[in-house]
């Protein structure tokens, strides 16, 4: 991976974000498109119907057209991804509002959660549980990881040793970087 | 991000799990094995983007303005005058058929 930062791209300061980004785009390995590929797919699975080239193709618009600026020290990928991120957030954000409008419109109780993607959480959630059923090591290390992101413990598995952990954790990558995990989600 | 109206927490979860995969994908030193046909795939994609915003971003002065043609090749409709638009356009000359020659019959 090359791990590319704003530093090693730009010619000088006075090269806009959106050169520094085009110039990078045309560096990557096969390896980072992938890697590229499979952090879209990863993000679209929170949206139910969403297409991972899409969403992809829009972050590269918004990248590419400077309306989201690349920061010095942010590896190109980690840029990519929160773009991607911050677009789903959006979309899911202007579901839910569509929702609770559309509710107080007919003098109705706002829904707790669009039921579809409540739905397609769970389907989700069961169908990691499944795919990693065989390693318990795995699994522990996704639900501590998930739980530093929903704000709480900070130690990721604290049930695992230190080895054990990291074999763990390059286990669960391979198999997103191979393409195995998403055909198993629904 | 918890959403309070995410009574279930189901929501609130997968998009935690999501985060945290993303951070194991940016996070592996492994390279992955290559399907080149994906690899190609995204190539693909980012290229007609990368080429989109270079055709978006030619400099001004390589743009066609409107009236530049006529800088370059004087509009003389007005100085020819007489053509109105509306008028049919003249036809050549009627060319009377020859004669033909003897030594064809």
């Amino acid at each position: 991976m090359l791990d590319l930062m704003r530093s090693d791209i730009a010619a000088g300061a006075a090269e806009s974000s959106t050169e520094a980004v085009a110039r990078a785009l045309a560096t990557l390995t096969p390896s980072d498109l992938v890697r590229l590929k499979r952090l879209a797919q990863l993000r679209a699975r929170l949206l139910p119907g969403a297409e991972w080239d899409e969403l992809l193709n829009e972050a590269l618009l918004r990248a590419l057209d400077g309306s989201r600026r690349w920061p010095e020290g942010v590896p190109l990928l980690t840029f990519i991804a929160g773009i991607m991120r911050s677009l789903v957030d959006g979309r899911v954000d202007e579901r839910r509002r569509r929702l609770v409008e559309h509710a107080l419109a007919g003098r109705e109780l706002p829904p707790a959660a669009p039921a579809d993607m409540q739905l397609h959480a769970r389907q989700c959630l069961a169908a990691i549980a499944q795919f990693f059923a065989a390693d318990a090591d795995v699994l522990a290390l996704i639900a501590a990881l998930a739980r530093q992101y929903l704000g709480g413990a900070n130690d990721a598995a604290p049930r695992l040793s230190r080895k054990r952990r990291e074999a763990a954790r390059k286990r669960l990558a391979r198999a997103i970087l191979r393409g195995q995990l998403d055909g198993f989600l629904p | 991000m918890t959403d309070i109206r995410d009574r279930s927490g189901l929501i609130a979860r997968w998009r935690a799990t999501v985060d945290a995969l993303e951070g194991v994908v940016l996070a592996a030193a492994d390279e992955p094995e290559i399907d080149a046909t994906e690899a190609d795939e995204v190539r693909r994609l980012v290229m007609v983007r990368t080429a989109r915003r270079r055709r978006n971003t030619l400099p001004a002065a390589w743009m066609r303005r409107p009236g530049a043609l006529t800088q370059i090749v004087p509009d003389d409709r007005h100085a020819r005058g007489a053509t109105a638009s509306d008028e049919p356009t003249p036809r050549p000359p009627h060319v009377p058929a020859r004669p033909r020659l003897a030594w064809h019959e």
